[in-house]
């Protein structure tokens, strides 16, 4: 095994950053307005420099106004939930495990569709009512998920599975009991929708928030390497096992919280990113981290493009194309790399 | 590990204590690599003290060079993408306002309230207007006004030019896109079918969104009329609105004394659902002298079999526009036990309808008059109104047992 350098850290980043600013750079091109690269390029240049007054009307206000923020928030929802399927997957240690196994996203859909009947003419109340719906979940799913004091990972588990299967059984019983018609778009809310346009200052927030919540896992990193060989071993190997797992329990679950939010329970992107950044670069967490966060904004941009591109002008939920397109790529990393 | 190898381990809660947790945890990383092992016997203390506090000071220095770099490296990736992306995104906030777009130039724009109470500014006149559902395409095209749409949903059929339009997707997922693409100084929505939150994406664009909300018969009338007049076609709407009113005035008169007759509205048949009250659909069935069997308070409700068949209705209503669904549909009825118990299954007394009773536009007057043809026909027998229907119409009768048998009747051609 290779050791773990900070150059080899930077150089995957690296590449995988490049990896990113072409797909975003596709992304900006493509869409139900194709622009050319040639535009695209003089436009972005007159962006960059400064000289807004250039700039076409149609370019502002498809590009600027909507394609730009509804990538940047694909980036940061794509990297929120990959960050916290590596660190679920870690604290569980289960390969299995993803943003939504402890009921995070059911919480957050309950707190939605609340939101929805109660104030439907408040737009931003339904992602803050989805955000208190999953910190309650958190904290529900943390007391349940308590034995002697202390996390226990098999019964975290267990707790967090039923209670979103709770959390589910209450989302269909409101479904179909509650009179309201708001309740139509939630459908594409459970599937994971990007097309949401949020005020700006909101997306800052979920900028903000990655960072904090990914870097305080990051901080656990090597922690989470000696995790793998088991509680009992990193406990007597000094790792203050009951602070690691608080922590990546806390971070974990806000990622995952701050992405559903705004943008519904996008499937597979938090099982499979930090699986398929394993293949690539290995199962250190101190690598696996930064990789799995540029790998999620990548699969999320990608899906996202091809939603809304594939039966243009109609839309997909970028959900359904992350589960339709992520679960055969994934099949073939994992047939490959056993041939 | 060997047993004699006993883990160290500190257990107090002290500073100290838990220095030496922290020194210990980096001596693991040496011992990960092979490198470091520590003796836990008493008579070493001094040395593995001596050993901890060196691991200490590498893992000090080392862990935050090493974490800080790490953290460099993935700030440094985020950091190239949203130094360039993010102030484009973020930072053009303030600039959209500063400069004035080509359809805000318009010379005048009246603020009214829309049907959900919030208020919209539209210009006069609004010249290119985006429709958001079919009904409110079929509205604007019976106002006249239907030259002035630029884009309509995908499922917008009704007139047959409203297809030639360019399509922004459906009402439920409509491409926000493609809606800027085209420019409109008006978006006209209803909260029937279209999401609260497509309107404020729009609305955050500084596109107006005009919303409707008919939820009775006289309601989609009203609605029209104000439409009309918002969209300088007053005229047209008034004529529009009276003249239906007529209509609708006339059959009341034809079919004042006579009980209304139980049916099930059959909105989809996997899961059953079928109409509440409150509806502008639930309001078009008693126009048209029939009582929804179905007592809800929720919009589309969900109903089960059982309560069907106790209810006992006297005609099963389909309004659908696809052949082939409908075929399907009534095939169902006659073969599922439970269905096929019904009287009304039994006795045949199926109406298909075009979708125009299923549509809160001007229309639903042609619909409300195919149903109450349907369900009195003695009444209408004279044949007076035959000329007055607009749509397809097209009435099961008492039929035939084979279905591809089952007689169709044509009651006027659709325009």
């Amino acid at each position: 095994m290779r050791p773990m350098t900070l150059r080899r850290v930077l150089w995957s980043c690296a590449l995988l950053t490049a990896v990113l600013l072409g797909i975003v750079l596709l992304a900006l091109r493509l869409g139900a307005v194709p622009f050319s690269f040639g535009d695209l390029g003089q436009n972005l240049w007159w962006l960059v420099t400064g000289q807004p007054q250039k700039i076409s009307t149609d370019f502002r206000l498809i590009m600027v106004d909507i394609r730009l923020p509804r990538i940047l928030l694909g980036i940061v929802v794509g990297a929120a939930l990959s960050v916290a399927g590596a660190g679920f997957q870690a604290l569980l240690r289960n390969p299995l495990a993803d943003p939504y196994v402890l009921g995070v996203s059911s919480g957050s859909a309950l707190g939605a569709i609340l939101a929805l009947v109660a104030a439907p003419a408040l737009p931003l109340m339904t992602p803050a009512a989805a955000f208190v719906g999953a910190a309650a979940t958190i904290a529900a799913v943390y007391f349940l998920g308590r034995r002697q004091g202390q996390l226990d990972s098999g019964t975290l588990l267990l707790a967090g599975i039923v209670t979103a299967s709770f959390l589910s059984a209450m989302i269909m019983f409101l479904m179909s009991t509650l009179a309201s018609r708001e309740l139509r778009g939630i459908s594409f809310w459970l599937m994971g929708d990007l097309s949401a346009s949020l005020p700006r200052g909101l997306l800052w927030i979920l900028i903000v928030g990655f960072f904090a919540a990914a870097g305080a896992i990051l901080t656990t990193a090597s922690d989470l390497n000696v995790l793998l060989a088991g509680e009992r071993e990193a406990m007597h190997l000094g790792v203050d096992v009951t602070r690691v797992k608080l922590v990546v329990y806390i971070s974990a679950s806000l990622l995952t919280g701050l992405a559903v939010s705004v943008s519904g329970a996008i499937g597979y992107v938090g099982l499979l990113v930090p699986h398929v950044m394993r293949m690539f670069f290995g199962s250190d967490y101190r690598l696996l981290i930064p990789t799995s966060a540029l790998g999620g904004a990548i699969a999320i941009v990608l899906a996202d493009t091809l939603a809304r591109t594939v039966i243009a002008p109609t839309e997909l939920p970028v959900g359904a194309m992350t589960a339709m397109a992520g679960a055969p790529v994934f099949i073939y990393l994992l047939r490959r790399r056993l041939a | 590990m060997p047993r004699h190898l006993k883990p160290f381990q500190a257990a107090g809660t002290s500073p100290v204590d838990d220095m030496i947790r922290r020194c210990h945890s980096s001596l693991i990383e040496g011992l990960i690599d092979g490198t470091v092992f520590v003796k836990d016997t008493k008579d070493t203390s001094g040395r593995i003290h001596l050993a901890l506090a060196r691991a200490f000071l590498v893992r000090w220095v080392l862990a935050s060079a090493i974490g800080n770099l790490l953290s460099a490296g993935l700030l440094i990736g985020f950091v190239i993408v949203f130094v360039i992306l993010a102030p484009l995104a973020l930072g053009s906030a303030a600039t959209p306002q500063a400069m004035p777009r080509e359809n805000t130039a318009s010379p005048s724009a009246i603020e009214v309230k829309d049907e959900m109470g919030r208020a919209v500014r539209i210009p006069q006149p609004a010249r290119r207007i985006v429709s958001l559902a079919p009904s409110v395409t079929e509205t604007l095209f019976a106002l006249g006004v239907g030259d002035r749409i630029v884009g309509d949903t995908d499922f917008c059929d009704f007139p047959p030019e409203a297809k030639q339009k360019a399509h922004i997707g459906g009402p439920t997922n409509p491409n926000i896109e493609a809606i800027a693409a085209l420019h409109p100084d008006l978006v006209v929505a209803t909260r029937e079918i279209n999401r609260a939150q497509s309107v404020y994406s729009l609305e955050r664009l500084g596109i107006a969104v005009y919303t409707t909300d008919p939820q009775s018969v006289e309601q989609v009338l009203a609605s029209t009329e104000r439409l009309g007049e918002l969209l300088g076609a007053a005229e047209a709407g008034h004529l529009l609105a009276a003249n239906l009113r007529q209509r609708l005035g006339e059959l009341d008169q034809r079919l004042a004394g006579l009980p209304p007759k139980n049916v099930l509205m059959v909105v989809w048949l996997d899961p059953l659902m079928s109409v509440g009250r409150n509806t502008f659909m639930d309001d078009a069935l008693r126009h048209a002298g029939a009582h929804s069997v179905i007592d809800s308070p929720q919009s589309w409700p969900t109903i089960d079999l059982e309560e069907v068949v106790r209810l006992q209705p006297q005609y099963l209503i389909i309004s659908n526009d696809n052949e082939r669904e409908v075929q399907r549909v009534l095939a169902e009825f006659q073969r599922r036990a439970g269905w096929r118990q019904l009287e009304a299954v039994r006795n045949r007394r199926f109406i298909v309808l075009s979708e125009a009773l299923s549509h809160p536009s001007p229309r639903l007057v042609d619909g409300i008059e195919q149903l109450a043809r349907a369900l009195y026909p003695s009444e209408f027998a004279a044949g007076a109104f035959l000329c007055d229907l607009q749509v397809n119409c097209r009435l099961l009768a008492i039929a035939p047992i084979p279905l591809p048998a089952l007689q169709f009747m044509q009651a006027g051609a659709r325009p």
